[in-house]
């Protein structure tokens, strides 16, 4: 109901014809302030921590100002039973498509320079320590997905970066059969949050697993593991992961502190040139230096063969959308794979309040697909499920993030056996 | 039109326009008009007089009572690097071109059942309002050191710029001046009868058409400017219709999930060349210049004005008060988002809208807490059964840290605002201060401002409070 230029749009309402007038003046007064309950605090005030709470001046000021602490202290350390080591280094290394690329990441005291970084795998319940000493300027390791207090959590703004060195510490919540509100089994990732649209895609993270506490009533069959503490059991030895990674090479030719001054460094802009499938199984990730861990096939354990089915999981450590699609060797859409948990937390049945939320698939609804789309630090965990031997296509593609067009594909094999 | 009396309006500048304003900000910007061309070294396009002669240009129209007047103007906003970008908006007020204050984001709003319309920065009205956005609980929980009882429908919330509430059982009626030189549009998508969009139709230069429909059922909606998609959308031309149920002003709708407040979402990308294009007079095609976003903002602010880290106390304030979550931690169940086990109090967490009219697809990732997804584009999902659908992603209420919001997605997220899981009971029980985590999206380009500055771009934290109420040691 468009009404003429400059003529009454009210007259379809039926309640009063209003003219144009000539004041710009808003017709609307402003109100008075609220009358809620005084603020706890003051502005200005750091809420509650006895310090100001910083101000800038500007984004640069802000984004070129990080707290960076030589050796800051780890508050209550305690006995680990889990402890690693993590070294920063940068380094030409040769891709599966024969591209080198000058990439950053993470290594153990064997100086291997391997990327991704190194698996790190903690338990339930327990605690982990994990000491960072960064070269190359400050950095930090956020372990995306595990809720630490903020001195642990790894980023600079809310905590601070490192210089020197420091013992991260944090211990992943036990779960418990059929409860929904806790437990951390599942897959993660960990990462710099410094300048991190840079140093993630320079190579900065490497695959972090969650194993679930044993609990008596879940026993584990030779062989096997739970996802989660009531979850299914999988093979150990074809346990794999799947990363997507996308990678701009003119990015790979930045500096540290890429655009913290306020130059434009184009890091809105990421044009990736290459795709690629890392990981593998992770019983056998190759070993020696310098080496890109890349996937070039996969297996699957069939139903009936004496062991329980292959666990996959997908970590997208890139910043496009991926689609995963699996289809038979007539190119038809398999569904054989089952969903069972995402970003660390298992799919329960949540619908009866003061029951028990069983797996999902306990339940009676296992979530089969052959199709999965997931975004960028996305992880989910998939139990392969192929009916009888055979060969699969396990096809991933990334999209542009704005138009959703397609800009790369890879594929690999999945071997059903 | 009703003022609702115990929330304060914005700050809506009510001086003329004139060229005298135009130097004053011209000066005044700086860097910022130096800044233009979006960095490519191009001589500034001046914020020049409008197109549109002004003879055809609605002025301020005689406000009908239960009736919204929204000003389809354009203007430069500034840009967190001080940047000044055109823009296009749903204003509240007719501002031209040269406006310093240009109205482009209208003031929120609410419909209310009884046939009121009523200016509010706060919903439920009449509701206290929280603190620095922060409701307080109403103790501390004595069986679970270190945690409280959280109040049960009693916070109001606050709402950013571009919102509209209306409230079942109310009718909506928008009236749209086109004060621009071109069609525009107004449409909320999936608003109308059986989730069809409803719209003005085109409104051409200087005209003005009335938009009457009965509020959809409780909801997220996401209303702009369709044509020459997603163009309009990315000059400035969205904004959001949030509906309630009047007898469940705290549930996501009637008997579903009850939170003790919700905040309100709006991702936008801005991309200076499109804007540019579009001053001078030129039609941007999509399909042959691909966007380039160069500004990622949450609520309308980006980098450190989102995370009130200025030295404005007032923009700090407002983004407290509507982006930056914040709350006191509680026990949880997250089989039952309701009535807690003491009376007046509430077993859940608060509510997250996340909705992107944005261009871009984002990937939004709380530290801290992982968020409860309730629904998608005002859709349930399940609590038993579930599916992966046709595009590959899981319809059932779940679990996540990391929440996908493509363009025009809006999804409906509890934040628990729960003790984090894996921080050590020695670091817990020690705990003084609040702690603060951060919220980015991890499509980690929209980090970034013009080209670098991370972090600059769609970034929040969020505030688990506990500091000096009791409870904490």
């Amino acid at each position: 109901m468009t009404d003429g230029g400059g003529s009454s749009g009210a007259g379809d309402t039926g309640t009063e014809t209003a003219t144009p007038t000539e004041t710009a003046t808003p017709t609307e007064p402003a109100t008075e302030s609220g009358t809620g309950t005084a603020p706890a605090t003051e502005p200005g005030d750091d809420g509650g921590d006895g310090e100001l709470r910083h101000r800038f001046d500007s984004q640069v000021d802000f984004s070129s100002d990080q707290l960076d602490l030589e050796f800051p202290e780890t508050e209550f350390l305690q006995p680990a039973s889990t402890s690693v080591k993590l070294k920063v280094f940068g380094r030409d290394l040769r891709f599966d498509d024969r591209a080198e690329h000058e990439m950053w990441s993470f290594e153990t005291e064997n100086g291997e320079r391997s990327f991704p970084g190194p698996l790190i795998r903690a338990r339930e319940g327990q605690i982990l320590h994990a000491t960072v000493n960064p070269s190359m300027g400050p950095h930090t390791v956020h372990w995306h997905g595990l809720e630490p207090d903020p001195r642990n959590d790894g980023v600079g703004h809310t905590s601070f970066e490192i210089g020197g060195t420091y013992t991260y510490q944090w211990k992943p919540e036990q779960g418990e059969p059929g409860d929904a509100n806790c437990g951390t089994a599942g897959t993660y990732f960990y990462h710099c949050h410094v300048n991190t649209t840079l140093h993630a895609q320079m190579g900065m993270f490497g695959p972090l697993i969650i194993d679930p506490v044993a609990h008596p009533d879940y026993p584990v069959s030779p062989g096997a593991r739970r996802a989660f503490v009531d979850g299914p059991e999988y093979d150990i030895d074809t346990e794999a992961i799947l990363i997507p990674y996308s990678l701009d090479p003119r990015w790979h030719e930045l500096g540290h502190a890429a655009g913290l001054s306020g130059e434009d460094v184009g890091l809105n802009r990421f044009q990736p040139k290459h795709f690629y499938l890392l990981g593998g199984e992770l019983a056998r990730r190759p070993t020696g230096r310098e080496r890109v861990w890349g996937l070039s096939a996969l297996r699957a354990n069939v139903e009936g063969n004496g062991r329980k089915p292959t666990l996959l999981r997908v970590l997208n450590a890139n910043y496009l959308p991926n689609l995963i699609r699996i289809t038979d060797e007539s190119g038809a859409p398999a569904r054989i794979a089952e969903v069972i948990s995402h970003d660390g937390r298992a799919y329960r049945d949540t619908s009866v309040p003061g029951t028990p939320a069983r797996p999902i698939a306990e339940a009676g609804a296992p979530l089969m697909t052959s199709t999965l789309a997931f975004g960028a630090a996305e992880r989910y965990d998939l139990l392969l499920r192929p009916p009888a031997p055979g060969r699969y296509r396990l096809e991933v593609s990334w999209k542009d993030w704005i138009t959703g067009r397609v800009v790369g594909r890879r594929t690999v094999t999945i071997t059903a056996s | 039109m009703a003022e609702h009396p115990d929330t304060p309006g914005p700050a809506e500048a009510a001086e003329p326009v004139s060229r005298w304003n135009m130097l004053k900000y011209g000066a005044a910007a700086g860097v910022g008009l130096l800044a233009l061309a979006g960095g490519t070294g191009q001589q500034p396009a001046q914020p020049v007089r409008a197109r549109t002669a002004s003879a055809v240009r609605p002025l301020a129209v005689t406000p009908i009572p239960g009736v919204l007047d929204l000003y389809i103007n354009e203007g430069y906003l500034k840009m967190v690097d001080d940047s000044l970008v055109y823009h296009r908006g749903f204003g509240d007020r007719p501002t031209d071109r040269s406006d310093p204050a240009p109205s482009l984001a209208a003031a929120p709003h609410v419909f209310t059942a009884d046939g009121q319309l009523v200016k509010s920065r706060s919903y439920p009205l009449g509701a206290p309002l929280p603190p620095r956005g922060t409701p307080q609980p109403l103790g501390p929980d004595p069986a679970n050191p270190g945690q409280y009882f959280i109040r049960r429908n009693y916070w109001a919330s606050y709402l950013p710029a571009r919102t509209i509430v209306a409230e079942s059982g109310s009718t909506l009626r928008i009236r749209v001046h086109n004060r621009l030189a071109r069609d525009h549009e107004f449409v909320l998508h999936n608003a109308g009868p059986d989730g069809t969009d409803a719209g003005t139709g085109r409104i051409r230069p200087g005209a003005s058409a009335t938009l009457e429909l009965p509020a959809p059922p409780p909801g997220t909606y996401i209303y702009s400017d369709p044509g020459n998609a997603p163009v309009e959308r990315a000059l400035g031309l969205f904004g959001v219709l949030v509906v309630m149920h009047p007898d469940h002003r705290w549930d996501v709708t009637p008997g579903k999930a009850s939170f003790e407040r919700q905040w309100i979402w709006i991702c936008h990308a801005v991309d200076p060349a499109w804007a540019r294009t579009e001053a001078a007079g030129g039609t941007v095609d999509p399909a042959r210049t691909p966007a380039v976003p160069r500004y990622f903002l949450l609520n309308g602010r980006s980098g450190y004005e989102s995370l009130a880290l200025t030295r404005n106390e007032e923009l700090n304030l407002a983004s407290e008060e509507e982006t930056l979550v914040s709350g006191y931690p509680r026990q949880l169940d997250v089989r039952q988002f309701g009535e807690g086990g003491t009376a007046g109090t509430l077993r859940g967490g608060q509510l997250v809208r996340l909705i992107n009219p944005g261009i871009v697809s984002h990937q939004i990732h709380f530290h801290g807490n992982h968020l409860w997804t309730l629904r998608r584009n005002n859709r349930d999902w399940p609590r038993s059964g579930g599916y992966v659908d046709d595009d590959g992603h899981i319809v059932l209420q779940q679990w996540e840290d990391v929440v996908e919001l493509p363009q025009m997605d809006r999804k409906d997220c509890i934040i628990p605002v729960k003790r984090p899981p894996d921080a050590l009971d020695a670091v817990w029980a020690a705990r003084d201060r609040d702690w603060e985590y951060p919220m980015h999206c991890h499509a980690e380009p929209s980090q970034t401002a013009a080209g670098g500055m991370y972090p600059g771009g769609l970034v929040a934290h969020w505030t688990l409070k506990g500091t000096g109420t009791g409870g904490t040691r």
